[in-house]
């Protein structure tokens, strides 16, 4: 029994320490390009000074914005006496479902003459806005579409207070105001925190949004420049790593020692009461939903309709691009599965470091913008012999989801190692000898849902997926997502508005499925 | 807020509830009708099963809950009634909670010193060291409650409610959820620290020993109405019904007929206190007072629970009741032994039978 045991620690460990490279490949070769750099340093680093800002400016910014509107609007829905608050509490987590190029796509696509937008500026006699670029555009609508990353966790942990610490802290005689930045606020900096972090990695890897808002960062550059000047290509890449390291970093530092209780309570005391300060609290959530997901869905709605309508788009022209959405992304989850379960049984059941060492890199791979991953991943099998071949074939785009989305997988699929007690273990070996069968008739099943929720968010965030698909996706592969991106840019507004219907379906069904039902049907 | 070395409140007061009902929307009252009288620097307790309203009474009297009618008084000030209400944070009133819901971002003397924050620094620092030595939890004062056991986190969570000087200190189960050993010992310091500190205490529970040990008055509370208010002799010796007979401790509720003031009951003649009762009658009989031995009623052992110290024996009479015996000994007792039962006790409580 030990002797076997022993044998089969090595095979496992080096097949563990193999999946850890393949997540840190990407980034090491950005290091190792960037560091071997031939031109001219100074000028390129001078030609991305600007761009660099920007990406910096657009994520500092935003992240502050969506923490602030995220806490806020966690905070009324869940705490206070807002009318139709279980209402709102659906309605402001919905643009988790809309990916950022979907909506400023339907907002272009409201805008231009004939849209839905510009018809409502027109009836009240305002003259719609020409150009939507710069800026501000991306950082209003960057903000509306990534704040429900911060209210979700800090809903939840609104909702995990006990009343009583909040009580206790007014019977000592704090007021309202000092009891949230006494109390509340410690309790729930980390979720504050942590959503933030999100949309900050978003924000510096968010690409479909700021292209077609004409914002130039550094992933415009590396998508500019990625076949005619891959040197600047992976300057660029280095410096979105380093600021994502950067982020990461900060974030570590700034949870600091803070004591959070993780009981469960019993909901936070009782409502606080907004008064006079309701109606203008009813409009930043009216704001908040008509700008986040009226307008984009508005706009959509109305040229998909005529569209179909004109005849000049036919539902059928979906059929290949939803076939190929689906098989790509299953595809993936499936693939996904296999390369994270063996690293969380590693780490979590054997505890052994090649397994905590391989989760660190999977977790990292979400911090490696999407397009940079793509643009690692294309050079690295272009420059290989016999890897060449796998350029802009399914394989190789597959490789770069699992490698960018493994993070998104392993947190559920740990949760699935971990739902197999080392107790059910120990009896399952004694009643049954055979190892595959404990597999498929005892783990397998008890690991069930953790899989199957781990899969799930891996094929939401393919389908929502879209730089790393338009580089890396085989030519004339079409999938939801490039499909919208492509109608738009060629101006077939109904078709981009259809597509995007579609997509939206897709990600906001897996959305309710796996990301909020629970924390919005909780005391519905 | 001066630190002058005596852990005295600034000035006792006394609670008092007048008519209070409390209650949400159209369902019935949690809380109905109550009153009370809570001397100043007395320990009362609320005692009552789960769901009798008990820590919503408590609660009421914080300014955590707020009454439909009624009125609550502290000393000469009336914090709660039909037009005026004192919130919470400024009725100088101290709480405990069932769980200890200590701040846990805030060390064990970052806690204590809470709701002293517009103190000077140094008056501070030694109030919160003064209740530190309080509680006996000295070299606990920077460490965070994640790290404190369940028994030391209450320690800390009544030194900070004690750390203002409140006039009014209120406790809601606060051993509930710690083991039965530990709950002894805290409840005899806590009674000791609450005596020397001499605040008006409102403490509430479900456990009938608690509330004698730690009680001047105990108020039985049942289904939102407060049942009978008196002293712990009083609540055992004279209750004014069954229900809060049996509730209080173990009861034998006998049938009898009454002549005089003495009822003739399954265990022979028992003097009543009310001396003047004639008929029909139910007779309280504490199983202290049932005396096994060789005279009296004849029965037969049908169960016996030894408990070291002493023994309960349930024994059938010829007639078919059966009644509970506290012993000393059980020498000779055991299932089927055949004996006699005899009442030893004072004038007993009787009811009317109506």
């Amino acid at each position: 029994m030990t002797s076997r045991a022993e044998a089969g620690r090595f095979p496992r460990q080096l097949g563990v320490v193999a999946i850890a490279a393949l997540f840190v490949a990407p980034g090491l070769l950005v290091v190792w390009r960037a560091a071997t750099f031939g031109g001219s340093a100074a000028d390129t680093l001078a030609e991305l000074r600007e761009p660099a800002l920007r990406s910096l400016q657009l994520a500092l910014l935003v992240s502050l914005s969506a923490a602030i509107l995220g806490t806020t609007l966690a905070w009324l829905t869940t705490c206070t006496d807002l009318p139709g608050r279980r209402v709102w509490r659906v309605l402001l987590v919905l643009p988790i479902a809309l990916p950022s190029f979907v909506g400023t796509t339907a907002i272009l696509a409201g805008f231009t003459p004939g849209g839905f937008l510009a018809s409502i500026w027109e009836a009240l006699g305002a003259e719609p806005p020409r150009r939507i670029r710069g800026l501000f555009p991306a950082w209003l609508l960057l903000t509306l579409f990534s704040y429900p990353f911060v209210l979700l966790p800090v809903s939840a942990r609104l909702r995990a207070l006990r009343a009583s610490l909040d009580e206790s802290a007014q019977l000592l005689g704090a007021s309202a105001i000092e009891r949230f930045v006494r109390i509340t606020f410690p309790q729930i900096r980390a979720a504050i925190v942590g959503g933030t972090l999100i949309v900050a990695l978003y924000m510096l890897s968010e690409f479909g949004a700021v292209q077609l808002l004409g914002f130039d960062t550094l992933t415009r550059v590396i998508y500019a420049t990625r076949q005619v000047d891959r040197a600047t290509s992976f300057m660029a890449a280095a410096m979105l790593f380093a600021a994502s390291l950067a982020v990461v970093a900060a974030v570590r530092a700034g949870y600091g020692r803070v004591a959070t209780d993780v009981r469960a309570g019993t909901g936070p005391a009782r409502l606080v009461r907004l008064g006079w300060a309701a109606p203008f609290a009813l409009l930043v959530c009216v704001g908040v939903v008509a700008v986040g997901i009226g307008a984009p869905l508005s706009s959509l709605i109305t040229w998909a309709a005529r569209g179909i309508r004109e005849g000049r788009v036919s539902l059928g022209d979906l059929l290949t691009p939803i076939q190929n959405t689906a098989q790509v992304a299953v595809l993936t989850a499936i693939v996904t599965l296999l390369v994270v379960l063996p690293v969380a049984i590693s780490a979590i059941r054997h505890r052994d470091v090649a397994g905590r060492a391989a989760s660190v890199a999977i977790v990292a791979g979400f911090a490696l913008p999407a397009i940079v991953i793509a643009l690692s991943i294309a050079v690295l099998a272009l420059n290989t012999p016999t890897l060449n071949r796998l350029y802009q074939t399914m394989p190789l785009l597959i490789v770069a989801y699992v490698v960018h989305f493994g993070s998104q997988a392993l947190g559920s699929v740990e949760q699935g190692v971990r739902a197999v007690s080392p107790a059910v273990l120990d009896s399952s070996r004694l009643i049954e000898p055979s190892w595959w069968r404990r597999l498929l008739r005892i783990e397998l099943p008890l690991m069930r849902n953790g899989l199957v929720a781990g899969g799930g968010l891996v094929v939401l965030a393919v389908v929502k997926e879209l730089p790393a698909t338009l580089l890396l996706a085989p030519i004339g592969f079409r999938t939801l997502s490039t499909d919208v991106w492509a109608s738009f840019e060629e101006g077939f507004l109904a078709n981009a508005a259809v597509g995007s219907l579609a997509l939206l379906a897709v990600s906001g069904t897996l959305s309710w499925l796996l990301v909020f039902r629970d924390g919005v049907t909780r005391d519905l | 807020m001066t630190s002058d070395g005596d852990p005295k409140p600034q000035r006792s007061v006394a609670i008092e509830v007048e008519g209070v009902s409390i209650g949400y929307g159209q369902a019935a009252p949690v809380v109905c009708d109550v009153s009370l009288h809570a001397p100043a620097g007395s320990i009362t307790v609320l005692l009552g099963p789960s769901g009798c309203g008990k820590t919503t009474l408590l609660r009421a009297i914080a300014g955590l809950e707020r009454p439909r009618s009624g009125t609550v008084r502290m000393g000469d000030e009336t914090v709660s009634g039909p037009e005026t209400w004192v919130p919470p944070q400024r009725r100088n009133v101290g709480m405990v909670f069932q769980d200890p819901a200590l701040f846990p971002h805030l060390t064990a003397a970052g806690n204590i010193g809470f709701g002293l924050r517009r103190a000077e620094r140094a008056d501070r620092d030694a109030r919160v060291n003064e209740l530190l030595e309080l509680v006996e939890m000295r070299e606990f004062a920077d460490r965070l409650p994640g790290s404190l056991s369940g028994g030391q986190q209450q320690r800390i969570a009544l030194a900070r409610s004690l750390a203002p000087k409140p006039a009014v200190l209120l406790l809601d189960e606060p051993f509930s959820a710690l083991d039965a050993n530990l709950r002894t010992q805290l409840r005899g310091d806590v009674a000791r620290i609450l005596r020397e500190v001499g605040v008006t205490t409102v403490f509430v529970t479900h456990d009938q020993d608690e509330a004698f040990v730690m009680g001047d008055i105990v108020g039985v509370m049942h289904e939102g109405r407060l049942r009978q208010l008196g002293t712990p002799e009083e609540l055992y010796r004279r209750p004014i019904d069954r229900w809060v007979a049996a509730f209080v401790g173990e009861a034998n509720v006998l049938p009898a007929t009454a002549t005089d003031g003495i009822a003739l009951t399954a265990l022979g003649r028992v003097p009543l206190a009310a001396t003047e009762a004639n008929g029909a009658v139910t007779v309280l009989i504490r199983p202290e007072d049932v005396a096994v031995g060789a005279d009296g009623e004849p029965g037969v052992v049908e169960h016996l629970d030894f408990y070291g110290h002493d023994a309960r024996v349930s024994i059938r009479l010829l007639d078919g009741t059966v009644v509970s015996a506290r012993v000393r000994s059980q020498a000779g007792l055991h299932n089927g032994a055949q004996v006699a039962v005899a009442y030893c006790g004072g004038a007993a409580e009787s009811w009317v039978v109506v």
